[in-house]
């Protein structure tokens, strides 16, 4: 048994590179991320690739540029949590003894849809009843307005905190600043969710190298411990939910701050699935960032950000930096690897050493969500 | 012997044949009774799943009022034309179902009391008169 530790990250730009293909968008930062490390690509031992839409054997269609082949590749869709399950699946492996280097991607290419709304999986009977994603961040957030007596206000200023962070984010697809009129002016595209309150639809690629004990003190890098990496799906019900409490990621939190043997009191620094505005609300609660009931406070006094108990999403999230739906996960993780060993930039939380990304799945009847993935992470060295 | 442990290759049970979930006729699909309407659902007695045919599951009747627990108009979608509104709605019996909303928008609130309609082959729900006043 080893533990399993990050020693290298890198990601594009997150935009509309239309004229990129999966291979295209995703081997700039494979060979960042094996050359940061100081490997060479036959050193990799498995390749872990999330993807949602990428189509078959996208990962062997990206490392063969790269001239990895023959190892096994392993293609990995879990929705949003695909990138992260990668990481999830190449932490196990790792840790097990099973392989020594294991390169992740995580990868998505939205604007091969044209636009408008993730095209969810059609049997599915909800979305045959018209349900797609920002209905369902809608509905959880009117539910969040009518039970806790908040305007509209308040959501828009997630997305205004998350334009402040990404406008430090040279990564950020929308790197702006906005305000509350602004985000309550713009399109309607759910109600009440507006145009600002909604991740945009783009493109993006990033990449991590997991390695064992022994790789990582021979490679002498600034280095991550993945002290907590946790996969659930969701619990199936045909009745009553409470949208406001997703059990899947108060579970899934909870497991991985066993799993760390931390407490949420413990982070620094926190990368949390944004997709729409009331997402960031309803997780500072299932994360355990604040108690339940205390999720606006928690935003409007400042909490959330630099200066703050936790800095929550210092990339800008998915709302300002962008969600390409397999990519993210791996994202989150490269942002978290850089905040951790002092290579985040303008937007560097100062003295973190303890981090947390969190990606969940959606689109799927009877689900409060397909799968979610949470991971924790610990500096070792600094740069 | 449990004959599940034993499986065969020499015929083809009925139990292990495709279920044709894609029909229709297996969606949750209205009733009328007494002038109401109600929805037919299939169901199993712990409400864990609702897929017919599940070992357990029962077509149950639910209606003709419900409590709209959210709901949302949407104005940008990729499956179907806009705006159009939806809402899950809770059933007595704890059945929850998604639902297309009509009615006045300035009458829906969260837990306002919707009733069961349908028009042509179309079933959906309406806020009652009581939340409209």
């Amino acid at each position: 048994m080893s533990r399993a530790y990050i020693v290298s990250g890198a990601m594009i730009p997150m935009g509309k590179h239309r004229n990129s293909s999966y291979s295209g968008l995703a081997v700039p930062p494979v060979c960042k991320a094996i050359r940061g490390a100081g490997l060479e690509p036959r050193e990799i031992d498995a390749v872990y690739c999330g993807h949602a839409f990428g189509g078959m054997l996208t990962g062997q269609r990206i490392v063969k540029e790269v001239g990895i082949g023959r190892i096994p590749t392993f293609n990995v869709e879990n929705a949003c949590s695909s990138g992260a399950t990668a990481l999830h699946l190449a932490w196990k492996s790792v840790c097990s003894g099973e392989h020594a280097v294991a390169l992740v991607i995580g990868v998505d290419k939205l604007t091969q849809f044209g636009g408008g709304t993730l095209p969810l999986v059609a049997e599915d009977i909800e979305v045959r009843y018209g349900m797609v994603m920002p209905a369902l961040y809608a509905m959880r957030a009117r539910r969040y307005l009518y039970e806790r007596r908040e305007s509209v206000d308040l959501l828009a200023q997630v997305s205004v905190k998350a334009r402040r962070h990404g406008a430090m984010n040279p990564f950020a697809q929308m790197r702006k600043p906005t305000s509350v009129e602004e985000v309550i002016a713009s399109r309607m595209i759910s109600d009440p969710l507006t145009l600002l309150q909604c991740c945009p639809t783009g493109d993006g690629a990033a990449a991590v190298i997991v390695v064992n004990d022994d790789t990582r003190k021979r490679l002498g890098l600034p280095t991550v411990e993945i002290c907590g990496s946790v996969l659930h799906s969701g619990t199936p019900t045909s009745g009553f939910r409470n949208m406001l409490r997703p059990e899947i990621t108060r579970e899934s939190a909870r497991d991985a701050f066993e799993q760390a043997g931390i407490g949420p009191q413990d982070v620094d620094v926190v990368e949390l699935h944004d997709a729409f505005s009331i997402a960031e609300l309803v997780y500072y609660e299932a994360l355990g960032l604040c108690g339940d009931g205390e999720s606006a406070s928690f935003l409007t006094s400042g909490q959330s950000t630099f200066g703050g108990a936790v800095v929550v999403n210092p990339s800008g999230g998915l709302l300002s930096k962008g969600h390409p739906v397999g990519c993210s996960g791996v994202a989150q993780v490269v942002e978290m690897y850089w905040q951790l060993t002092g290579q985040a930039g303008a937007r560097q939380v100062p003295n973190a050493r303890i981090g947390m990304t969190h990606v969940t799945g959606g689109g799927i009847a009877r689900l409060d969500h397909g799968a979610c993935a949470v991971h924790i992470l610990k500096a070792l060295d600094r740069i | 012997m449990n004959p599940d442990q034993c499986p065969s290759g020499e015929s083809t049970p009925n139990e292990v044949q495709p279920i044709a979930d894609l029909d229709v006729a297996e969606q949750p699909s209205f009733v009328m009774l007494g002038g109401a309407t109600f929805l037919l659902c299939a169901q199993t007695a712990e409400s864990r799943r609702s897929f017919p045919h599940t070992d357990g599951a029962q077509r149950i009747k639910v209606g003709p009022e419900g409590v709209l627990y959210s709901f949302s108009t949407v104005h940008v979608s990729s499956s179907q034309p806009v705006p159009y509104t939806i809402g899950y709605v809770d059933f007595p019996g704890d059945v929850r179902v998604l639902a297309k909303v009509r009615g006045p928008l300035p009458a829906l609130r969260c837990d306002c009391v919707v009733r069961l309609a349908n028009e042509n082959s179309e079933w959906f729900v309406e806020p009652v008169a009581e939340a409209i006043q």
